[in-house]
């Protein structure tokens, strides 16, 4: 049986790597994992945050995380896609802030996607709020926080496969 | 008026949304597959009823869910319990953290590891093969993630398999998913009778 999946390959695992025969054992978990990846960066219906909007916000978040590789893979899913834009390539680097002049709904976005990734604590009812102010609609809340919530997921599932396949006792 | 827990706790409090919930009579059939709404399954909580806004990615994250926790083989329900824990502590997720020290502490029979985490947070003191199991998820769960092949180490020497390395991976990064959902879209309340 071979294993392939998004995590993997980002992993760096491949069906020679000794931990795969693990992995065989969690092939449920990898499928459902690679599911959720497609509903959170390629719904069929991505509501009011479009397909190329979640690349460039997943790779914000891959960098913000320290994943070079996991980084270059959404980096490649929005040069893919023919709704990106130079603003969203901007996006897509954490560095760049952007300015309410590109759009206040847009920096109300990007500013709540920094926030669940870095202090998702600091998150309050009024941080809400101030969204709703902006026009964001309360099922493109919960799309960006799924989003969010699935990349800092994966983040974390890939840094424990390579340490464990760095680390291999064989 | 409604006031946020603020600190940790194993009284679970009740969730209050920030968002509407859907209305269940109005869910559409996506929306029902995702909630897996049956006729012998029609109690659904709000922290469900928001997140069926985004049905799709609801599907398939609820049996992630479940599967990493609850799942055979592998890690021990109570050491994943413990992986929760550890992430929800780092997310200050109070809600999470109550549920999840709530199952630890009856799954083990040891309130004194909860409450050396609590008092302590990420530098609790604990017996050698908890404090393995607590720092990885800790460590893991940072922004961006600090663990190290020390902690990996740590593990074996406390006796835990590959397998069981890659289940406490899972426990402890679900709730960097979950944390960043129950903390943000809604928040912790007293619960009231």
């Amino acid at each position: 049986m071979e294993l392939d999946s998004v995590i993997l390959r980002i992993a760096g695992i491949t069906n020679r790597s000794p931990v795969t025969s693990k992995l065989h054992e969690r092939q449920e978990i990898l499928d459902l994992s690679e599911n959720s990846h497609e509903a959170v960066l390629r719904p069929m219906d991505p509501g009011g945050i479009s397909h190329a909007l979640r690349a460039a916000l997943a790779s914000r978040m891959s960098t913000m995380n320290g994943d070079a590789t996991l980084t270059a893979h959404y980096r490649a899913l929005l040069q893919d896609d023919t709704q990106g834009t130079p603003e969203l390539s901007r996006i897509a680097d954490p560095t760049h802030a952007p300015s309410t002049k590109a759009g206040e709904w847009l920096a109300a976005v990007v500013r709540h996607v920094d926030l669940l990734t870095a202090s998702p604590q600091s998150v309050t009812k009024s941080e809400i709020q101030a969204l709703q102010a902006q026009g964001v609609g309360d099922a493109d809340i919960v799309r960006i926080t799924q989003l969010a919530g699935f990349v800092n997921y994966q983040v974390r599932f890939v840094a424990g496969l390579r340490l464990l396949s760095d680390t291999e006792q064989g | 008026m409604d006031n946020p827990i603020q600190e940790f706790t194993v009284q679970i409090p009740r969730w209050s949304p920030h968002l509407q919930p859907i209305r269940l009579e109005d869910a559409t059939a996506e929306q029902q597959e995702a909630l897996e709404v049956t006729p012998s399954n029609t109690k659904v909580s709000d922290y469900m009823l928001v997140l069926a806004h985004d049905p799709q990615s609801l599907k398939h994250r609820n049996p992630l869910f479940n599967t990493i926790m609850y799942g055979p083989g592998g890690l021990s329900r109570a050491d994943r319990e413990l992986g929760a824990v550890g992430a929800s502590g780092v997310n200050r997720c109070i809600y999470c953290t109550a549920v999840h020290a709530s199952r630890y502490i009856a799954l083990t029979g040891q309130p004194e590891v909860i409450d050396s985490i609590f008092e302590d947070e990420s530098s609790a003191v604990l017996p050698p093969r908890e404090q393995a199991i607590f720092d990885y998820a800790v460590n893991l769960s940072s922004t961006p993630p600090q663990v190290t092949d020390v902690h990996v180490q740590a593990l074996r020497e406390a006796g835990l398999s590959d397998l069981e390395i890659v289940d406490l991976t899972l426990s402890a990064a679900i709730f960097g998913w979950a944390n960043r959902l129950m903390e943000t879209l809604g928040q912790p309340v007293a619960t009231t009778t």
